[in-house]
């Protein structure tokens, strides 16, 4: 009986040793973190032809064989080319890459059938895609520190320009020609995803909130009226006498903004709108300013002293309110306006916010992207032919006809060039069906020209928390003032930022 | 050199157990400890220095953290109160071997059980919105005016306590009632026969016999609330402001808000010191280990 248990616990002992060993044994022989990828040679040794524009997939196919350079930085056409991409850049071999998918629903569909037609054209490169991900995602930040992100991520601009400041994405201008991508995407994409003279990602849309109004409270023939001008052109004095008008004739709320649960991205329209700015060109934040304690104030007067907007309600609330007719104005993106279109048909009205009295300004919305991105070698442990078959992808998917796909299913408003002309000449033809929406996307499009560029800058993440923690205690019946607010604001952000090692030296 | 050998492959029996609770346990917490003192952030994410007490010093002398660690310990005591007096309410109650509907009362007992945590919470979020709740339609039924239980300091604290007790309630009245059942009915029949009242038996009987109980219990609940996160990051996320807030949930926002790891990791190092001394303090106090071992 001793024997038998002394060989038990021998046995044990031996398996133990041997898992420790399998485990250590796994990491000794793991690809290093960094790997042997052929540094690409400095951008300013461009390729033989560098289209100024995309055109179409099949176009670029039969035009870039012959003249593309098999070393980085590639031209967008070559990697759009799938016998350059899989005979030459990955010689043959086939080449598996990890896709984690951050689209919603209905921009799925597209995805999706952008991802069959590229299965098809690069049979050399297997896709496994992870659906369902959150965008802004810390798991994206866990799978790096273990060497495990996946190898292309879609992203909004600012989050990924904090991962890529934090050396966790690739620098695509090393790869793929910057001028190329200057061509082909509208600029204010392609300065969304750029960190210095660094692009980090390829826009697969441009995207910002707008004021969607219910026409059947609000309307060009009721502001002409009273104002003389279409709802496009209000100003905030006169948008909140006609607010006074539908409160007190339909009983409903003027607007469904949910200021007391603000992180500060739709408040940032109205803080440029009174005439602040996040940062200065330091990159020091400028919160603490007369317009900052101005926009606040406003909103917490139309909120709770003249009662024209709903207080206390969340996004989702705020969602009902509007799609219910029990609010006539929402601040809301593109991204949900099947739901907006469904609930209110020919009823539904977009139009630029308005401008603020008190300056003048347009209250300017951040004219942001998302985007596909790509992880860095250290992050993802990707192999150069991995980074070769991911640059192949996100160029696809972000190309004319994947981004033209997004707009045809989700209403996504393009980033690349030749499909936004495609959508910008739809309009202008009147051949949306239905017909209304022809209006409600001028309205969404003449937004983009009072629109601010979206802070990328690394520090931009210590603004939402920072905002978010001091203008809610602002809104909590005025627990601080709000010149408090503002003050706390800044130097929230300035203690983060030290902490960080982010501060901007003087 | 027999009983040597022998201890020796005895403790090779336990390898398995010891290396697991190695990996699993002792290096998340090495790993804590180790980033605290470094400038471990996504900035410095693949090459970060030690940087010896800077982090710790930062944080102890931060206004923020007194405020959130008063807050913590609001969250804790108030919380706590409450939960156990109406646990031992309750158990009290359906102690009751006369009780009707008994079963029914306990099988309602484990509804807030029966629902996910995350999911009540969110339910309850609805539930308490000024304008479309359900708590405020009720109170307007007594006149009182709707109340913005989200954004007034004291209603917020109001609308977390009340939301954990509903959460919690369950737990504390089943250990009760477990304990209570427990005491020999002949106790209380030869104190009836002698003459006690009820409430002498209670005072005489019930409290003394469950003293033990309430003490674990209340240790249990204290160190389980002090780190409880869920109630305030779905509902208040420790807001407004910081007004809410409590350590647990700082660390997680300085880690996933801020993508300041290393003072999170120094927010928790902080968090188990204070929760570890006073847990300590309150058995040694309370004799609860003395009774278990």
């Amino acid at each position: 009986m001793k024997g038998l248990s002394r060989t038990v616990s021998i046995a044990i002992a031996v398996v133990v040793v041997i898992i420790i060993a399998a485990v250590v044994a796994y990491y000794a022989t793991r690809p290093p973190a960094t790997p042997t990828v052929v540094a690409p040679p400095s951008s300013s040794s461009t390729t033989a032809t560098q289209s100024s524009t995309m055109t179409t997939l099949t176009t670029q196919t039969t035009t870039t064989t012959q003249t593309t350079s098999a070393t980085p930085p590639f031209s967008l056409s070559s990697l759009l080319n799938p016998n350059f991409v899989c005979n030459q850049l990955l010689g043959g071999k086939t080449v598996t890459i990890t896709v984690w998918d951050t689209y919603g629903p209905t921009e799925d569909q597209a995805f999706n059938a952008t991802l069959a037609a590229f299965q098809k054209a690069y049979p050399c490169i297997n896709v496994q895609v992870t659906f369902g991900v959150s965008i802004a995602t810390s798991n994206f930040v866990s799978a790096a520190k273990a060497g495990q992100a996946p190898n292309v991520y879609r992203d909004t601009s600012d989050d990924a320009g904090k991962l890529f400041a934090g050396g966790l994405l690739l620098n695509l201008s090393n790869y793929i020609n910057p001028a190329d991508i200057e061509a082909s995407y509208i600029p204010i994409a392609v300065e969304n995803f750029k960190l210095g003279d660094s692009i980090y990602g390829l826009p697969d849309n441009v995207n910002y909130i707008v004021m969607f109004y219910n026409k059947k409270y609000l309307n060009d023939t009721l502001t002409q009226k009273l104002f003389g001008v279409n709802v496009d052109q209000l100003n905030t004095d006169q948008l909140l006498q006609v607010c006074d008008l539908i409160n007190s004739t339909y009983k409903v709320w003027c607007i469904a903004y949910g200021a007391g649960q603000e992180w500060g991205y739709r408040f940032a329209a109205w803080f440029a709108g009174f005439g602040g700015q996040i940062f200065d060109s330091k990159g020091m934040p400028q919160l603490n300013s007369s317009a900052m304690v101005e926009a606040m104030k406003f909103w917490y007067d139309v909120t709770y002293n003249k009662k024209l907007n709903a207080p206390g309600v969340t996004p989702s609330i705020e969602q009902q309110l509007f799609t219910q007719g029990l609010a006539a104005i929402i601040f809301d993106g593109p991204w949900d306006l099947k739901i907006y279109e469904k609930a209110l048909g020919p009823n539904l009205g977009a139009a630029p916010l308005p401008v603020v009295s008190a300056t003048g300004k347009r209250a300017a919305p951040f004219i942001g992207s998302t985007g596909w991105v790509i992880a860095s070698p250290q992050a993802s442990g990707a192999s150069q032919e991995q980074i070769y078959a991911s640059l192949a992808f996100i160029a696809y998917v972000t190309s004319k006809d994947a981004e033209m796909n997004l707009w045809n299913y989700a209403g996504d408003i393009p980033a690349q060039k030749d499909a936004y002309n495609a959508v910008m000449a739809q309009l202008t033809s009147g051949a949306l069906q239905p017909a209304y929406m022809n209006d409600v996307y001028k309205g969404i499009l003449e937004q983009a020209q009072y629109g601010q560029k979206f802070p990328n800058i690394p520090q931009m993440g210590f603004y939402w928390p920072c905002f978010h923690q001091y203008f809610t205690l602002y809104f909590a019946n005025k627990t601080i003032t709000a010149t408090q607010a503002a003050q706390e604001m800044q130097s929230c952000m300035i203690t983060n930022m030290q902490q960080a090692g982010l501060l901007p030296s003087s | 050199m027999a009983s040597v050998k022998t201890t020796f492959f005895n403790y090779l029996y336990i390898l398995p157990v010891v290396v697991i609770v190695i990996f699993l346990y002792l290096y998340p917490i090495v790993y804590t400890i180790y980033i605290s003192f470094t400038n471990f952030n996504l900035y410095h994410f693949f090459e970060y220095q030690w940087v010896g007490l800077s982090n710790y010093i930062t944080i102890l002398t931060s206004k923020t953290f007194a405020q959130v660690l008063l807050n913590t310990a609001i969250w804790t005591v108030g919380s706590l109160i409450p939960m156990m007096a109406v646990g031992f309410l309750l158990a009290l109650i359906l102690n009751q071997k006369d009780l009707r509907g008994r079963g029914v009362f306990l099988t309602l007992l484990l509804v807030p059980w029966a629902f996910p945590a995350f999911i009540s919470l969110i339910v309850w979020q609805g539930m308490w919105n000024w304008k479309y709740g359900i708590v405020n339609k009720i109170l307007s039924l007594f006149g009182v005016s709707p109340i913005d239980w989200f954004n007034i300091v004291p209603m917020a604290w109001v609308m977390l306590i009340l939301t954990n007790l509903w959460l919690s309630f369950p737990y504390y009245t089943s250990v009760f009632l477990s304990a209570l059942q427990s005491i020999p009915e002949e106790l209380y029949s030869v104190a009836e026969i002698d003459g006690a009242s009820r409430l002498a038996r209670f005072r005489y009987i019930t409290l003394p016999l469950m003293k033990r109980t309430i003490a674990f219990v209340g240790i249990g609940g204290f160190t389980f609330t002090w780190n409880n996160f869920y109630p305030i990051y779905i509902l208040t996320a420790g807001g407004p402001g910081n007004a809410t807030n409590i350590l647990v949930v700082y660390a997680y926002q300085a880690a996933f808000w801020n993508s300041l790891y290393n003072y999170a990791a120094v927010y928790s190092v902080i968090d188990a010191a204070i929760l570890i001394v006073m847990a300590v303090i309150m058995l040694k106090f309370s004799g609860v280990l003395e009774t278990i071992t």
